[in-house]
């Protein structure tokens, strides 16, 4: 049942937690941070809430698994390639990225790592501040706050970069030099 | 630029697009899957710890108001072993102690607004690894010259108990310390 319940869970969200990956990281991590997120799901099944906030749940595990391996912790390495592989095809990047693209990314580069993720919780994965909340962990007062001040850094730095090449014209995000 | 303008913008910035319907897993996935559930699971041990959000008071008003009188000053500079593997002390301790061994063993320095009326209303909790377990040291922060040599991941106030956690990042953390500081205690 257990088994049944989390291969389900994994059918409808992996593709979810792999563009959040994405987004966040380089490709060929990314299949890691799905891996690992989800080899947590299942250790820690007993606390994992109900189907309806499960995804918010991955979310706040993945921004976890992240954050260790930007401590440099050892990667599992339990995919094989074919994993590795397929993982980030399951979903597809911007062919055309809009053109103030590289304005933004430069902006959201100059920014503090949790507003940056504040915004792009909001921004990418398209969630409320109550479920932003849920994600980080906070109130919903603290995720409300920390939002509005981090639209607020965003628009000042976004009036500071107004003209700049495409730091990382791959299409990707690579926020490393900046956290 | 408005906020709708600012959504907009990290809207339109957004590098990766979901497909429409979900793909049939793949055989590499199955794999995975089935080497995943034949790990052991842990036993449920509670929901994430959530922080209460702050009541109609105002921050300032639950640092620096008046706090319920749980213990006095005698932790001005302890070494408390904490209740590592093994049986838990007998000892009756405070409910501020337990709260402050609760506190250190979240593993980071931390500032602590304790709940005395005199005195000094902060203290700075430090774990310390020991090679016979986790203990930790409580300091003062009377001084204000010391303040500097802070750096603190998380900021608690523990005016009432149990304490109430009030800083979520070490960025938050060394913001409200710097207001804190200002503020002079």
């Amino acid at each position: 049942m257990a088994e049944a319940r989390f291969a389900r869970l994994y059918a409808e969200h992996s593709r979810q937690v792999m563009a959040y990956a994405l987004r966040r990281t380089r490709r060929e991590d990314a299949a890691e941070v799905v891996a690992e997120t989800f080899l947590v799901a299942w250790r820690k099944a007993a606390e994992m809430p109900a189907d309806g906030e499960v995804l918010l749940w991955l979310y706040g595990v993945a921004r976890l698994v992240l954050a260790n391996m930007d401590r440099g912790e050892r990667r599992r390495g339990r995919l094989d390639d074919r994993l590795r592989l397929e993982l980030p095809a399951a979903v597809v990047a911007r062919a055309e990225p809009s053109a103030e693209r590289p304005a933004v990314m430069c902006a959201l580069a100059r920014l503090e790592k949790d507003d940056r993720e504040v915004l792009l919780l909001a921004g990418w994965e398209e969630l409320e501040p109550a479920q932003i909340a849920e994600v980080l962990a906070i109130s919903a007062v603290a995720a409300r706050s920390r939002l509005h001040r981090a639209r607020r850094r965003l628009r000042k730095q976004l009036s500071e970069v107004e003209d700049v090449p495409d730091p990382n014209p791959t299409n990707r995000l690579e926020f490393e030099e900046a956290r | 630029m408005n906020r709708l303008d600012v959504d907009q913008a990290l809207s339109a910035a957004n590098p990766i697009d979901l497909g429409e319907a979900l793909p049939p897993l793949t055989s590499a996935e199955r794999e995975f899957l089935g080497g995943v559930v034949a790990e052991p699971q842990e036993p449920a041990g509670g929901e994430r710890p959530r922080r209460r959000a702050p009541g109609r008071r105002g921050i300032w008003a639950r640092y620096l108001g008046g706090a319920a009188a749980v213990c006095a000053g005698a932790f001005a500079l302890l070494l408390l072993p904490s209740s590592g593997p093994g049986p838990a002390p007998q000892t009756p301790a405070p409910a501020y102690a337990d709260e402050l061994a609760r506190i250190a063993k979240q593993g980071s320095t931390a500032v602590v607004y304790t709940p005395e009326k005199k005195g000094s209303r902060a203290v700075v909790v430090e774990p310390r690894q020991q090679a016979d377990g986790t203990t930790y040291v409580v300091k003062p922060l009377e001084d204000p010259s010391g303040w500097t040599e802070v750096d603190p991941a998380v900021v608690w106030d523990c005016s009432n108990l149990p304490c109430d956690r009030r800083t979520d990042t070490p960025q938050e953390a060394k913001e409200m310390f710097r207001k804190l500081q200002r503020a002079g205690n």
